[in-house]
């Protein structure tokens, strides 16, 4: 490989050596945009009145732009994604393609409301010309009509597409999405506060744990969890069981079992201490640094498998060089270049045996479980069932309330 | 002669006007106007959440629906921007004084002190009460260490012998972080009255503590007032502290509003909150200066 991972799990470059200090340092940058934007009341009243003042203001270059999450692609050991030997500079030096890649992409619903909805609901078109939302995000601007076909004749890496992502409801033929990364959500716990190990989806109810529960505010994956400890499949999506799973998180909210929702900032609870099992992310697991004896487990009963997918806006400018970007990141060489130093569940058949033959540091990511789940695990993974309009308006109203 | 008044008056008030006109105009498209926006919305139907597309119905259920579904939160904002703000006047009132009268040639570097902790992010500095409140860190350590704990439990400053995510650290997180919006105003006006003051009092015999009370706690009134207004109005629309220091049962007004406004693409009720949040703060700001108004205290 070109660009090896630094010494320390993927995305802490340029971060403090102190392990408390570092996660202090990587929450504050991922929460950042989001919670500013929102700011106090006044603040969001502001951001209320323009949504597409916001958008409008954002860079808008002729070049092909790619707006995705942040630490998402490698980047060198300064954090230069641009640097010699990237995949954005392979592209570029193979290509011929100037790219602008922006890791302006912090949440499904903000990205939504600030960009998609107002721009692409008035039939104008976004700044980007790929992004990168989550699997029932891209499901929600496919069926809203708001992406562009893709031309596969341009892609024809597509054939290195894993099976999973065919015949999805919203997309049978997957020529609307291409995946960029997947993971699992499943549950983590401290093994130093627990002494012993967790298998069961229900250990998040086990009221030994009163307390020292956290779950994701993702609603998804927190419902989904909830849903395979009940014998449920998330896949169905059926809203009377979801109504089910949220009665007995509510419940749990009650009994004071649950300690709160977070984002990615159970992590440092759950190093610490305070926080003894938390609905968790494998990749999350997989790069936080610390002490503790943090174990991560998919249930017996299952866990919930997301991915983040590469759609191309209506009305984009580069759609051409959009599928280019996406024919080369399909390359298992390209996409084994990019799991190596990201660490999530790769959507490109082969990388594993390209890990494998790269020598030892690739080779220890190639055998790792969080980023290569085995066939026994893989068959346990769900992904969470498409919904109704009405209903996820009312499921996600619901789950706010119980999140508080 | 009165006529003659009157034009120059008129004369002076066109100037004025003009010289306002930038403010007035800053006023008007970042201010006025959006407010006018956002009511217009809060009291709208927005019928298909995923469409930009607001309806303008005078749906003044907007606002109903939104204090029955979000007034526990209301209270609770409101609530601990009190408790935080009384704590900055009790701790910062002194801390003030100090530096005004008693810091010397220490006073700037003090002052500089107070201010030092700016330099990093208000989200940096918030995380860092996680690892100083949580279990392993310094503040538990001190109880357990005096056996306090069960005593901390007691009055409240604890829950189960944790500090970390509980109201108290909320609250305790809210005092450390608007705590020098409350000093610095107070310290201003301290730091302005004229010390022959307090020197004619001793002469006239007065004890010290009268001196305070009819001199220096008058006279540092509009400080506290200021501090105040700068304390609670930051505070009761901060979530950062409830979001990362508190629990499931702590969170506050602004993470509803973003809520609403981000995960239930709810535009109008979000709207409608922010006014009613608006609202509520002007109202308590209005009845706190006809209180404690700064007019008389500055004459």
């Amino acid at each position: 490989m070109a660009t090896t991972r630094p010494s320390g799990p993927p995305g802490r470059r340029g971060l403090p050596d102190d392990p408390d200090l570092a996660a202090a340092v990587g929450m504050a940058r991922r929460l950042t945009r989001r919670r500013f934007l929102a700011g106090t009341g006044l603040g969001l009243g502001a951001a209320a009145l323009a949504p597409g003042l916001l958008s409008s203001c954002a860079t808008s270059t002729d070049k092909l732009t790619f707006s995705n999450w942040t630490q998402y692609i490698d980047e060198d050991d300064n954090g230069n994604n641009r640097a010699r030997g990237t995949t954005i500079y392979e592209f570029e030096r193979a290509t011929g393609i100037d790219i602008e890649y922006l890791t302006d992409f912090n949440d499904n619903d903000e990205y939504f409301n600030r960009s998609f909805s107002p721009m692409l609901g008035r039939g104008k078109p976004i700044n980007a010309d790929i992004v990168a939302p989550t699997y029932w995000m891209a499901a929600r601007l496919v069926e809203l009509g708001w992406t562009e076909q893709l031309d596969l004749g341009n892609i024809p890496n597509h054939r290195y597409l894993e099976d999973a992502y065919l015949g999805l409801p919203w997309n049978p033929e997957a020529d609307r999405f291409m995946p960029w990364q997947a993971g699992i959500a499943g549950i983590a716990y401290n093994h130093d506060v627990i002494g012993r190990d967790l298998t069961s989806a229900n250990d998040l109810f086990d009221p030994e744990f009163r307390g020292q529960v956290t779950m994701l505010t993702e609603m998804r994956d927190t419902v989904g969890l909830t849903m395979l400890g009940m014998g449920f499949d998330p896949a169905d999506a059926d809203p009377g069981e979801i109504d089910q799973a949220l009665e007995k998180l509510e419940q749990a909210r009650r009994d004071g079992q649950v300690l709160k929702f977070t984002g990615n900032d159970y992590l440092q609870d759950l190093g610490r201490g305070d926080v003894a099992v938390a609905v968790a992310w494998s990749g999350d697991i997989y790069s936080f640094e610390t002490d503790a004896d943090l174990r991560f487990v998919v249930p017996d009963e299952g866990g919930l498998q997301w991915f983040d997918a590469m759609v191309v806006p209506k009305g984009a400018t580069h759609k051409a060089e959009a599928e280019a970007w996406m024919d080369f990141v399909y390359e298992p060489e390209n996409a084994a270049r990019i799991t190596e130093w990201v660490g999530y569940v790769s959507p490109v058949k082969g990388v594993r045996e390209i890990l494998l033959a790269g020598g030892e540091e690739s080779a220890a990511i190639a055998e790792d479980p969080l980023v290569f789940p085995d066939e026994e695990t893989q068959a346990r993974l769900r992904v969470f069932g498409t919904l109704e309009q009405a209903d996820e308006i009312a499921i996600q109203t619901r789950f706010n309330d119980i999140t508080g | 002669m009165a006529g003659a008044a009157n034009t120059s008056l008129k004369k002076g008030r066109r100037s004025t006007y003009g010289l306002l006109s930038p403010g007035l105009l800053w006023l008007l498209l970042f201010f006025l106007v959006p407010m006018g926006t956002l009511l217009r919305i809060a009291l709208s139907t927005k019928p298909d959440p995923w469409l930009p597309v607001y309806e303008f119905d005078w749906r003044w259920s907007n606002f109903s629906d939104s204090i029955d579904r979000f007034s526990a939160e209301l209270f609770r904002s409101f609530g601990y921007a009190a408790a935080a703000t009384v704590l900055c006047i009790l701790i910062g009132y002194p801390l003030a004084y100090y530096l005004a009268f008693r810091a010397g040639r220490w006073r700037t570097v003090l002052l500089g002190l107070i201010m030092v902790p700016f330099f990093t992010s208000f989200l940096i500095r918030t995380i860092a009460w996680k690892t100083i409140l949580g279990t392993g860190g310094p503040a538990l350590w001190v109880l357990d260490t005096l056996h306090l704990t069960g005593v901390s439990d007691l009055v409240g400053l604890t829950t189960d012998g944790k500090f970390l995510n509980t109201s108290t650290a909320v609250i305790g997180g809210l005092t450390y972080n608007f705590l020098p919006f409350m000093v610095l105003p107070i310290y201003v006006s301290l730091e302005k009255i004229d010390i022959g003051l307090l020197d004619a009092a001793r002469d006239l015999y007065d004890v010290p503590a009268n001196a305070f009370r009819k001199i220096v706690l008058p006279l540092s009134l509009p400080g506290v007032f200021a501090g105040t207004l700068l304390t609670f109005i930051p505070a009761a629309g901060d979530y950062i502290n409830a979001e990362l220091l508190g629990n499931v049962d702590t969170s506050m007004i602004g993470s509803q509003i973003q809520n609403l406004f981000i995960a239930e693409s709810n535009y109008p009720a979000a709207a409608a909150l922010s006014f009613i949040f608006m609202a509520i703060i002007t109202a308590g700001v209005l009845l706190y200066a006809k209180v404690l108004g700064t007019e008389e205290l500055a004459a």
